[in-house]
């Protein structure tokens, strides 16, 4: 899985030729123009760490540029950057988020398309939105258990969570982020009569990713539901009594990035969206923080094994209306008013 | 004399004082006015224009049309009635709750002989600085259903039927009020501080025991300050969501708080419903013009409150004799409950990976990773230095505001209604949500060629719009204990209005002030709504940096730097007492020189 970047590059660069044929922009035109820019921001929901690690290895490549990633959740992301465009104060040059709010960025032009493909040579199952957007990450949300008070292969589908014995036993991610996916494949009223029985047998709900983990991993309850593969992953390292179960299907929330239309730094802008499509880009993801792809061609090893076992990977819609539709079935069921 | 002489105007004029006429201070009102207008009014007119927009997934300035239809969803949905009743129903039982604690401490501390009255003053503050995520969560790791840690030992000792069930309306209320009671607290105690005994002593020398006089003669005269803080403190519990929303959504419990939360919050990728979420703030605004005009009447003759006067006060405790033991149990068993086990929890959290019931082997698994992290974080710096600039000078600037306000609203001498409009004006922004604040700053700083959007400054002016209504609520309390024959001696003595304000009334509200002044900077401290909306790279604070870790899963790192936020506060608590040391020993050094 791991390519140099400067493999990554030259390979890009042989592309050139073609690229330039159907494109103004070439990977090397973009760097120069980049390196005039200096400096690129990043509004991010990730970690600011993951881009600092990033910005080392792509600074070997593209040297000479400061990187300032900011973590911001990703609705009041969208909110300054709308009011900020529409000041004409643009202070943003990239955003990543997940995609259900892609629709209000395009909305309001603030994400144009670009041939990634190309300038870059970026594979077409990457380029989404009619390449407004480049897929980074594909976050796995599997039912997670508690090894101290469940035996590996107690938990044999989504169903046994509905049964008695899990009664007041297992935690639910408020959000239902990992249900409304599902709900893909199920179907809504399915998902939602699913979430019915769920709440009948008197799950904790918790609100947020982090007091998930963290009442499974303390023994709060036995099993969850709404927590990340690649927390559980992390947890389970450091050494708490953590798992993900072999239960499919896996729902998986599509991560995506996007340069800002209008924005100051646009050519630094396009190289880190490309960066992070590269397969060493993907690898120090996964290495950093254990996300990253879970199916293709650089999918990480949590995907890699769920293929191996033949476990379905359901990955989030990129008919946006449709996905947010779910999610808001799927909330509304699991706490009524919202 | 008229009874409309007597009763109203509620408040002293200054020209009851001075016999000045001069513009001066009427052009000082205009002045305060226009301060609280700039500072309110953005986010008012945000609020009541974001409730009339129509137009779903717009934001409020991107809407071109306007109808009332979100106030008639508010009205017709079935729904909203069972959530304003248990509104009320949370609100009027955690206020109750945590008022009455407050005020008991309060007296307790200020007004009697119990043992360590310093601690209990530290310990009942110390819960302010713990972050409110985390307090939230410390309540179910020690009252989960399955491995809380009091639950679990209630079990182990064949105590489980004394178990409490935290996912419920009861607990909600329960843990609410106390959070509220640490908020309380600082507002009272000024009030009983500032009480002159001599009513008291009377008292029992007509032979009133000391219950009855403290109801018949303490409470009756602290009714200003207490009134403001039942007042200030429902609309706080009816605008708080952290408890509400850890607690109740495993009871399915919701509040109007919650609905704000998840209609400013969607996570489906739609932008907040700002027109649903305006309109309950609308709501909140009435409720809080009901409130805030139910305590001006009741305070409406300032004269009954006065406590401080030309003759001089000395607040001498009051023995408390053979209760002094048993209410001191009490008050350690609260501080035990409410302050000593959540500390507990976030000190035992910061030095886990992740959270284990203490036993052996998590003994032995406790380190100092998270400490050693934190300060070897190259953010932590920058973080501190702007923690500390934003909130001294956000608390300063709320302070010296608001301490202008009190002097308008109770010795003004503009027309009693412009006096009583000033006061509400300054309530106001207590009932917008915190959303619409921070969205009308960034609306506002993006188009007014005021360079201050992406730094601390638009942050303290959210922080001030913020906590105004606090600040201003204390001060005027403790400002309408002054006699204003204080003042009068002062100008019969040649003094002017500026020196008799500076040397004679200032030193009198100082201590409201420092009061406020620390309650501002704690909350500023902690504060999150707000600052996630307006924070950049550049204006990170402890707060943010705290959700940083929490919403990275780094849950130690976020309880290693809650302990920070609590070690500062208690630094920053015994600071009176140092300076107090400090210009103990100067002295001696002088005078030994």
């Amino acid at each position: 899985m791991k390519v140099s970047a400067p493999v990554a590059f030259a390979v890009v660069l042989a592309l050139c030729p073609v690229a330039s044929a159907r494109a103004e922009d070439t990977p090397a035109s973009l760097y120069e123009q980049a390196k005039k820019e200096g400096r690129l921001s990043i509004w991010s929901s990730l970690d600011v760490d993951i881009h600092q690690a990033q910005l080392k290895a792509f600074s070997k490549t593209f040297p000479g540029l400061t990187v300032e990633a900011f973590k911001i959740q990703p609705g009041p992301a969208i909110e300054r950057a709308i009011a900020e465009s529409r000041a004409g104060r643009l202070t943003v040059d990239i955003m990543d988020t997940n995609s259900g709010y892609l629709q209000t960025v395009f909305d309001r032009d603030l994400a144009r398309p670009y041939p990634w493909r190309q300038v870059f040579g970026i594979d077409k199952s990457q380029t989404l939105y009619d390449d407004r957007a480049l897929m980074i990450a594909q976050y796995d949300l599997p039912i997670a258990y508690n090894t101290d008070q469940v035996k590996p292969n107690e938990i044999k589908s989504w169903e046994d969570l509905a049964e008695p014995r899990w009664k007041g036993k297992f935690l639910l991610e408020a959000r239902g982020f990992g249900l409304a996916i599902l709900a893909q494949q199920w179907g809504v009223d399915k998902t939602v009569s699913y979430i019915k029985r769920l709440l009948a047998n008197q799950p904790i709900i918790a609100k947020g990713a982090s007091p998930t983990m963290d009442g499974l991993a303390s023994g709060q309850a036995s099993a969850a539901i709404g927590a990340l593969g690649a927390k559980i992953d992390g947890l389970r390292k450091q050494g708490a009594p953590v798992e993900w179960a072999r239960v499919g299907p896996v729902p998986a929330q599509l991560v995506t990035i996007f340069p800002v239309n209008g924005a100051p730094h646009p050519a630094a802008a396009k190289l880190w969206a490309w960066w992070w499509t590269t397969p060493e880009a993907q690898t120090i993801f996964y290495d950093e923080q254990g996300y990253g792809m879970m199916l293709g061609a650089n999918a990480n090893p949590r995907g890699r094994e769920l293929a191996q076992r033949g476990i379905p990977v359901v990955i989030e819609t990129t008919a946006v209306e449709e996905g947010r539709r779910n999610l808001e079935a799927v909330a509304q069921a699991i706490d009524g008013l919202k | 004399m008229s009874e409309q002489a007597i009763v109203s105007p509620g408040f002293h004029h200054a020209d009851d004082v001075s016999g000045d006429n001069s513009r001066l201070p009427l052009l000082l009102f205009f002045v305060v006015v226009g301060v609280v207008v700039w500072i309110a009014a953005a986010p008012f007119i945000m609020l009541l224009y974001s409730s009339l927009s129509a137009e779903a997934d717009k934001l409020p300035f991107e809407s071109a049309h306007l109808s009332l239809d979100n106030y008639i969803a508010l009205l017709t949905d079935s729904r909203n009635l069972a959530l304003l009743g248990t509104t009320a129903a949370f609100t009027t039982g955690s206020t109750v709750i945590g008022v009455g604690l407050a005020i008991f401490f309060a007296w307790l501390i200020e007004r009697t002989d119990i043992f360590a009255r310093r601690f209990l003053f530290v310990a009942l503050l110390t819960p302010m600085a713990i972050p409110s995520m985390i307090y939230a969560m410390a309540w179910i790791q020690l009252f989960g259903p399955n491995n809380g840690l009091v639950n679990a030992t209630l079990a182990n000792l064949g105590l489980g039927v004394l178990q409490v069930n935290v996912f419920s309306l009861g607990s909600m209320i329960v843990i609410q009020g106390i959070a509220l009671a640490s908020h309380a607290y600082l507002l009272i105690a000024i009030a009983f501080r500032n009480f002159d005994s001599s009513f008291e002593e009377q008292a029992f020398m007509c032979g009133r025991g000391k219950l009855a006089t403290v109801l018949r003669i303490t409470m009756p005269m602290l009714k200003p300050a207490l009134l403001a803080a039942g007042l200030f403190f429902a609309v706080v519990a009816m605008e708080t969501f952290d408890i509400p929303i850890t607690l109740g959504l495993t009871s399915h419990v919701q509040v109007v708080s919650t609905q704000i939360y998840w209609s400013t919050h969607p996570e489906s990728g739609r932008l907040p419903d700002y027109g649903a979420a305006s309109a309950l703030g609308v709501v909140l605004v009435i409720i809080a013009y009901a409130l805030i005009s139910l305590y001006t009447r009741a305070t409406r003759d300032a004269r009954r409150f006065v406590s401080i006067t030309a003759r001089g006060f000395r607040p001498r405790p009051i023995p408390l004799g053979g209760w002094r033991w048993p209410l001191f149990v009490l008050a350690l068993l609260f501080v035990f409950v409410a302050v000593a086990l959540p500390l507990f929890i976030l000190i035992w959290r910061s030095l886990l990976r992740f959270y284990q019931y203490p036993s052996m082997a998590a003994l032995n698994a406790l380190n100092l990773n998270a400490y050693r992290g934190m300060f070897n974080d190259p953010d932590i710096p920058k973080v501190l230095a702007n923690t500390f600039t934003l909130s001294v000078g956000s608390a300063a600037a709320v302070t010296v505001l608001a301490t202008a306000i009190a002097w308008q609203v109770v010795r003004g001498n503009a027309p009693d209604s412009w006096r009583r409009g000033l006061n509400r004006l300054a309530f106001f922004p207590q009932s917008i949500p915190s959303v619409v604040v921070g969205l009308a700053l960034i609306f506002i700083y993006l188009w007014l060629p005021i360079p201050v959007y992406g730094t601390l400054w638009i942050m303290a002016l959210a922080m001030v719009t913020r906590f105004l209504a606090y600040s201003t609520g204390a001060i005027i309390a403790a400002q309408m204990q002054i006699s204003t024959e204080l003042e009068e001696a002062a100008r019969i003595s040649g003094a002017g209005r500026a020196f008799t304000y500076l040397r004679v009334v200032l030193p009198l509200v100082s201590p409201a002030m420092f009061a406020a002044f620390l309650w501002v900077l704690i909350h500023v401290v902690r504060e999150l709504g707000l600052s996630l909306m307006l924070y950049t790279l550049q204006s990170q604070v402890l707060s943010t940096k705290i959700w940083l870790l929490w919403e990275n899963g780094r849950v130690a790192d976020a309880c290693a730097t809650g302990v920070l936020t609590v070690v500062g506060l208690l630094i920053l608590l015994s600071l009176p007492a140092l300076f107090k040391a400090l210009r103990g020993i100067v002295r001696a050094a002088f005078s030994l020189a």
